[in-house]
């Protein structure tokens, strides 16, 4: 007799649709070394949260590549909980989550783990310095920064790249800086300079060309490439990349993440991956590679600059103060 | 050579010449053969030290009483025989002939050596945190403002207290505190302020309650704060010490604190005013700026002086000599004969040889002390 | 001893008067440590090795304001299997702090991070030929944390322990099932002394123009920007930003740090290999 009381399944088994993807072509890196990828950012999409600011960088052309999404909500300044100790100044938590699903490989869990718990601690490094604390005494500022999609890189089990550093999480890290720096300044924080992150890394240049003109040809994560790696031991050409991305394929031998105030010509905060030799021609790897970084995150900066600034002034267009209509198209800010 | 790694030395070699120098009426007298710490307490206590576990009966004997550092034990056998109470007491041989006499037996409850004051009995333990006392000059540094007093922290079990009633208000000495000084209360002393102060009394469950009543106490400024261990400091005559610092630094004050916090500061003359040299006079000026935060300027020359004897008083401390006005001048001033050796003789200990610690320091401490002793075999040449 | 909870520790700050007696005195040249120390100078320390019997390499060192680190290293034999992440996980890294709960999740991700920089050539030694790996593992134990910052003592005590670390010799061939030789005496070592040496990290903090090492609390509590960079053999592998510090720092300010932390890298690694040498 059969079950009633269940829905049954085809007593014949069927095969799972299979869509059809666009990931027959290969993910052609346009960009050179030194082009930054375009930056999504708008502020105030979180109403809840005092400030909040959205950062996505552009879909690749495989749309089922991931890219970096994250979002980061400011409250506060609200009173400290009583059961805390007198504080002259405001506390700045920074916390940044990964959700279960952001990451291209294995599915995160919902605890903090060590990673999360190390980029909360440099995420909070790097905005402390921006805020000007001395202004709010007795209260918290809490910022919470969630990664809904990342491009992997995270020196996870399976990620197997085991030719060069992982820029995945520095990635991160300078993309929640810059968007939680955005979300500072939309929630009306007295900063003294708004925080923009930048990865930059080193890598081996290829036969003595510039690099970009072979970037294009099949150089997929998959591969195997520690042969090419090997094969070029001997060629000691290095060159900079900025923004890296770990979809890139490039094998990076260093990468170095900065908090930089552009106004302030200021670091909050340096991070660097990957042995950078002092040698070498004359030119020194670690000053070229924070160098770079400090370049990338100068031209981040002038995103959120008009971030901040459009959400300003479409606030003063609904309050009628401004007729004509303000700059930037419709959020989505450019940055060439 | 900016860094150096030893291999660990057996704790014997670290020790020092003299671990017992807590007597406060102890002083610095010098034997025959000139090594004068350690004879002056031989000489003191000819008997050797009694040394006590946790456990171990002291004594059964009922006419001392119990102090710091004992338990009564009730003894039960007391009334049927005084055998197995004597056979624990094989270390306390002088009371070990009392037995069962009705009463308990004391029991040490700390490790440390036994001390009898009169009748009163007790065991002071050779390292523990510091139990504060009624007259204990303290440097203390403040853990949380309540509405009408700040909690202290003094190193020891319990945080001490310092009331609002009991500091100096600005605008005369006897000025009975107000609410707006209640409502001020940061102005005085904020959170991580330190200050020196004495212990006025103690509350039920041991915790000191601080005052600072008095010109000496009070805020600190223009110095630096150093922490040694607890026992470092030993109650003196003295706590506040003035001593000349070399190369035109000028005076350099040292507040020992009982509790081990211990202040280095240039010496703050308190400016007479023009016209009255009245006593309330100076101190109303002096209460205006007494809780300000902000330092006079000092030379750079005072602040090495100041950072060399911090050194020295850390120094002494971990090769337990015992801090006085006496050794410490001693010691400070072969301090700076080293650094001139230093520079003068091998190069290679030139730089940082300020820096006193490891063997550097115990080097300039029993310079210190041979110092003091030569000192003392002069003085005692001419007595004679 | 156990950790020491007194406003050392418990983060009460310390009085707007020493934080500006100790600014000042830091920023003047040349610069008045409040222990009197060149700025490059390090505290002294006591440090032994292969002190424990059953592990394969370990290391004891006591820092000057009574910090004590041990580490041990086991090497275990793995199968290999494609599951698992691949060579970065033949080599595990654990800190416990005696005392604390919370591990603090800098200190192990330095260690790991700079151990496993890519070209250290340590995971090739690994290999035990063609189905199984050595697993090793690194586990630091902090028994008292210094006052100041645990991570140069921590890497310190690692470097030591890893270059006293010795394999037991292979003797099988790469297909079979490892056999390995009995006597110890022949153990391979994990760091050869020609190869690039496991990795250090100093902490350096930066107050004005001056540059410290080896700073203490006082001193990390007045710094612009406290850095810990991690060195291996005249290389930086890695550099991060502590906790601390009160504001920004110019780039060239980092730059001279990095620079800087080469030079007195030198010196301690040298210190280091000298350790164990006059038994």
């Amino acid at each position: 007799m059969t079950d009633r009381r269940r829905i049954n399944g085809p007593a014949e088994g069927t095969t799972p649709p299979v869509f059809l993807t666009s990931s027959t072509h290969k993910p052609v890196i346009k960009r050179s070394p030194t082009t930054l990828r375009k930056i999504f950012l708008k502020t105030s999409l979180t109403p809840p949260a005092t400030g909040s600011a959205f950062l996505e960088l552009p879909t690749p052309s495989n749309p089922s590549t991931p890219t970096l999404k994250l979002t980061a909500s400011v409250y506060g300044p609200r009173p400290l909980p009583s059961s805390t100790t007198f504080s002259p100044d405001a506390r700045l938590t920074a916390e940044l989550k990964f959700s279960p699903f952001s990451t291209p490989g294995h599915r995160r869990g919902y605890i903090r783990d060590g990673v999360e718990r190390d980029l909360s601690a440099q995420l909070s490094i790097a905005l402390e310095k921006s805020v000007d604390v001395g202004k709010y005494p007795k209260s918290a500022i809490d910022v919470f920064v969630s990664v809904l999609d990342c491009e992997g890189g995270l020196g996870d089990a399976g990620d197997g790249n085991d030719g060069g550093v992982e820029v995945g999480l520095m990635g991160v890290v300078a993309g929640a800086i810059s968007c939680a720096s955005a979300a500072i300044a939309d929630a009306g924080i007295e900063c003294f300079d708004l925080v923009a992150g930048g990865v930059a890394g080193l890598i081996r240049e290829r036969g003595g060309v510039v690099e970009e003109d072979h970037v294009g040809e099949g150089m997929e994560a998959g591969e195997d490439i520690s042969g090419a790696r090997h094969g070029e031991k001997k060629n000691r050409g290095i060159a900079l990349v900025l923004d890296p991305s770990p979809t890139d394929g490039y094998i990076i031998l260093a990468a170095a993440a900065v908090g930089y105030m552009a106004a302030r010509d200021e670091l909050t905060l340096v991070w660097t991956k990957g042995s950078m030799g002092r040698e070498g021609d004359g030119t020194d790897e670690v000053e070229r590679l924070v160098d770079g970084a400090i370049a990338a995150a100068t031209s981040v900066r002038l995103v959120i600059n008009e971030a901040v600034k459009e959400r300003l002034l479409l606030g003063l267009k609904e309050i009628g103060l401004i007729k004509e209509k303000a700059g930037g198209n419709d959020g989505d800010i450019v940055m060439e | 050579m900016p860094i150096s790694i030893l291999p660990p030395q057996p704790a014997q070699s670290r020790l020092p010449p003299d671990p017992d120098s807590d007597h406060d009426d102890e002083k610095v007298t010098l034997n025959e053969d000139g090594d004068f710490v350690r004879m002056a307490s031989s000489q003191k206590r000819p008997k050797a030290i009694s040394i006590v576990t946790p456990g171990e009966i002291v004594t059964s004997d009922p006419q001392w009483m119990r102090g710091h550092g004992t338990y009564l034990l009730q003894s039960k056998d007391s009334t049927t025989d005084g055998s197995g109470s004597d056979a624990e007491m094989e270390d306390g041989a002088d009371t070990a002939a009392v037995g069962g006499s009705g009463g308990g037996s004391i029991v040490a409850t700390v490790a440390g050596t036994v001390q009898k004051v009169n009748k009163l009995l007790s065991v002071k333990p050779l390292r523990a945190r510091y139990a504060p006392e009624i007259g204990d000059l303290v440097v203390g540094r403040i853990m949380e403002v309540q509405s009408k007093r700040w909690k202290v922290d003094i190193n020891s079990t319990l945080t001490a207290h310092l009331l609002l009633s009991s500091i100096n208000l600005p605008g005369g000495i006897l000025r009975k505190r107000t609410s707006t000084d209640e409502l001020q209360i940061r102005s005085f002393f904020s959170e991580g302020d330190l200050l020196v102060a004495e212990v006025q009394g103690l509350f039920q469950d041991g915790a000191a309650s601080l005052h600072t009543r008095s010109l000496k106490y009070g805020k600190l400024r223009n110095g630096y704060f150093l922490k040694v261990k607890a026992g470092g400091i030993v109650r003196g005559k003295s706590h506040i010490i003035t001593l000349e610092a070399a190369n035109g630094a000028g005076e350099v004050d040292v507040i020992l604190g009982v509790n081990g916090y211990v202040w280095v500061s240039k010496k703050v003359t308190l400016q007479a005013p023009p016209g009255g040299e009245s006593i309330t006079r100076l101190e109303e000026e002096a209460s205006e700026a007494i809780y300000s935060n902000v330092n006079e300027d000092i030379a750079p020359a005072t602040r090495r002086e100041i950072a060399r004897i911090g050194n020295c008083v850390r120094a002494m401390v971990s090769w337990n000599v015992r801090v006085d006005e006496e050794v410490l001048n001693a010691v400070y001033l072969s301090a700076l004969e080293l650094e001139e050796m230093g520079i003068d003789g091998e190069g290679s200990i030139g730089s940082g040889v300020e820096y006193l610690e490891g063997e550097v320091g115990r080097i300039v401490v029993l310079a210190g002390m041979d110092r003091v002793s030569s000192a003392n075999l002069r003085a005692g040449g001419m007595v004679e | 001893m156990a950790p020491l909870q007194t406003s050392q520790q418990t983060g009460t700050p310390l009085s707007p008067a020493e934080l500006s007696y100790l600014h000042t005195s830091l920023t003047l040249t040349p610069p008045i440590r409040p222990d009197s120390r060149t700025p490059t100078q390090f505290r002294p320390l006591f440090a032994e090795s292969d002190i424990l019997p059953s592990t394969n390499g370990s290391a004891r060192m006591i820092w000057g304001d009574g910090g004590e680190c041990i580490v041990g290293v086991k090497a275990e034999v793995e199968k290999n299997s494609i599951s698992s992440g691949g060579p970065r996980d033949w080599i595990e890294t654990n800190v416990e702090v005696s005392g604390q709960r919370d591990d603090d999740a800098f200190l192990g991700m330095t260690v790991a991070e700079s151990l496993l920089v890519p070209g250290s050539g340590v995971l090739e030694r690994l290999v035990l030929g063609e189905r199984f790996h050595w697993k090793i593992f690194v586990d630091i134990l902090l028994l008292t944390p210094p006052l100041s910052h645990p991570a140069t003592l921590l890497t310190l005590t690692t470097y030591l322990a890893l270059r006293n670390t010795f394999l037991p010799k292979l003797v099988s061939e790469a297909a079979e099932d490892p056999v390995f030789d009995d006597d110890w005496g022949n153990g391979l070592p994990l760091y050869p002394v020609d190869r690039i040496p496991p990795p250090i990290t100093l902490l350096v903090v930066n107050v004005g123009e001056n540059i410290f090492f080896d700073p203490t609390r006082e001193e990390l509590a007045v710094g612009d920007v406290v850095l810990a960079v991690s060195i291996c053999e005249k290389k930086v592998v890695g550099v991060r930003t502590l906790e601390g510090g009160s504001g920004g720092v110019k780039r060239e300010a980092v730059k001279r740090v990095i620079k800087e932390s080469c030079e007195v890298a030198e010196e301690v690694f040298s210190s280091l290999n000298g350790v164990g040498e006059g038994d």
